[in-house]
């Protein structure tokens, strides 16, 4: 099958959550001898990584004629995937095209489900309507057209796979989802040899905290920056590295260094890190940290778990079909640094519990996390999608 | 829905507009012509293709980081950009057709480039 997979962003220049399951999706679908033609943005130069395996990096085009703003954005990315996409159908032919939910892929989804010429199949992480109320935005002007472009693309799209249960009923919540719409719940995954299994160090002296996320308000970041020092006061051996940035137009990060300078020799801020750097750092880690107030999916959970290590984050979303409560790690009330505080500081008291849920992790990441399972999963789901020529 | 999230009223209106932009989009596409960009071989470029990813990685850190036109080194940040933009990318393009020693060459071309920026944009892993 020829499959044409879009993604704004897309490693190595990119690691967002879609950028990466797309990057390995394409690997494995080449793998097993079908096309996937993934089309992302970027000056980089265009490849073909292995056969059955094209990445088109395409230059940013002129937005002036379509406005600023997010709107603007997507259409003036759209308009060159949709160039794109027709040029590759002419060279390589395509059978279907997937493309996330959100814009600006969505808009290219959009385009290419009205056009008619090829099924499209929607992978559906977080509603754009929720992530935005979740930040705090009212949902009015071009926050509103964005989530427009999403219900229509849901309406004309021949598929839709949700990236776990609680997507499918967010995704339900926030649109009248078409009746003869096939669908089907798909947890994205990372190839089975991304981690190894090892054990952590001793927790002696050191026990370190790694926290992989966003540094803006649906991620957890204000009650993330005020349970640190909480931590930090009650146990010396406590270091955090903390792999996230900030996001415009907040600052958490910026002013968090201004405000508490003596707390910078236990804790490192990472920008810019090499995909091997953050191996490392989870593979140095304890436990992983990321309170978001809301995660489709929620991909460095994975990450944790594909290398034994306990993780602690919210109830919230998708997050409790992958961080089992007790188990595979602790989930904690969102927003409440006291709680998350104490989250953290019992892991670090008992580093056997920290142990074992690294391991039970380990072991749930190898039955149900994988790229190899979502590959197949996916490329069932491909077949089942009516008008695939 | 549960809970309705939005005015049902603006997003009749916000339909509308998403039907406006798709119209426009098209007028767009109509009237600018498209070439898919040069595929290089993954596997023939090798090293060299992953040397210049990683140069292209540093001027978007650089250029995350600090606006290369409000800096000290704005010229040579500029150069680097152009050399890696307009010169490498189109070479590494034709490598196949480049010899060994053309490949040598710019290969130490692309270390010295990297140390010139590892020194003048460092990756930053600190607290500041």
């Amino acid at each position: 099958m020829r499959i044409l997979l879009s993604t704004v962003r897309h490693p190595p220049f990119g690691y967002g959550g879609v950028g990466v399951y797309t990057d390995y999706l394409a690997r494995v679908l080449s793998r097993m001898g079908h096309v996937a033609h993934v089309v992302t943005a970027g000056e980089a130069l265009s490849r073909r990584i292995a056969p059955g395996h094209f990445v088109h990096y395409l230059p940013f085009p002129d937005r002036a004629p379509f406005g600023t703003g997010i709107l603007g954005d997507a259409l003036a990315w759209s308009m060159s995937l949709w160039q794109a996409t027709e040029e590759i159908d002419r060279r390589w032919g395509i059978d279907l095209i997937e493309t996330p939910n959100s814009v600006p892929e969505a808009m290219h989804g959009l385009m290419a489900a009205r056009s008619g010429k090829h099924p499209v199949v929607v992978r559906m992480s977080t509603p754009t309507a929720l992530w935005q109320v979740n930040d705090g935005w009212k949902l009015e002007g071009e926050r509103l057209t964005v989530c427009a472009v999403e219900e229509e693309l849901l309406k004309c799209a021949q598929g839709l796979i949700a990236n776990t249960h609680a997507v499918f009923e967010d995704a339900r919540r926030c649109f009248a989802l078409p009746n003869g719409l096939r669908r089907q719940v798909i947890y994205p995954g990372l190839p089975t040899d991304y981690g190894v299994l090892s054990a952590p160090s001793d927790m002696n002296d050191e026990v370190r905290v790694l926290v992989l996320s966003r540094l803006q308000p649906s991620k957890g970041a204000r009650a993330l920056l005020a349970a640190i020092p909480l931590v930090l006061a009650r146990d010396p051996r406590v270091r955090f590295d903390i792999v996230a940035r900030d996001v415009a137009p907040w600052t958490f990060g910026a002013d968090f260094r201004k405000r508490r300078p003596d707390l910078l020799d236990r804790l490192k801020f990472h920008s810019g890190i090499t995909e091997d750097r953050k191996k490392e750092l989870l593979r140095r880690c304890h436990v992983m940290v990321a309170p978001s107030h809301y995660e489709s999916f929620g991909m460095m959970y994975v990450e944790a778990m594909a290398f034994g290590r306990a993780t602690i984050g919210c109830p919230v979303g998708g997050v409790p079909e992958i961080v089992l409560d007790g188990q595979t790690g602790l989930l904690v009330k969102p927003d409440d640094e006291q709680a998350l505080a104490e989250a953290i500081l019992s892991l670090a008291a008992d580093p056997q519990r920290c142990a074992a849920m690294g391991r039970t992790g380990y072991e749930r990441f190898r039955e149900r996390f994988t790229v190899e399972r979502m590959a197949r999963e996916t490329l069932a789901f491909y077949e089942s999608v009516p008008g695939r020529s | 829905m549960s809970e309705p999230m939005w005015d049902k009223a603006q997003m009749i209106q916000a339909h509308r507009e998403v039907d406006d932009r798709l119209r426009q989009a098209r007028e767009e596409i109509a009237r600018r012509p498209f070439r898919l960009p040069p595929l290089a071989d993954a596997e023939k470029a090798g090293p060299l293709m992953t040397l210049c990813d990683a140069l292209e990685m540093r001027l978007r850190e650089a250029e995350r980081l600090a606006n290369p036109l409000s800096i000290p080194h704005a010229g040579r940040f500029l150069f680097l950009q152009r050399v890696v933009r307009r010169i490498m990318r189109p070479t590494l393009e034709h490598q196949v057709r480049m010899n060994a020693a053309t490949l040598a060459a710019l290969r130490a071309e692309v270390h010295l480039l990297q140390a010139i920026l590892a020194a003048q944009y460092p990756v930053r892993e600190s607290g500041e």
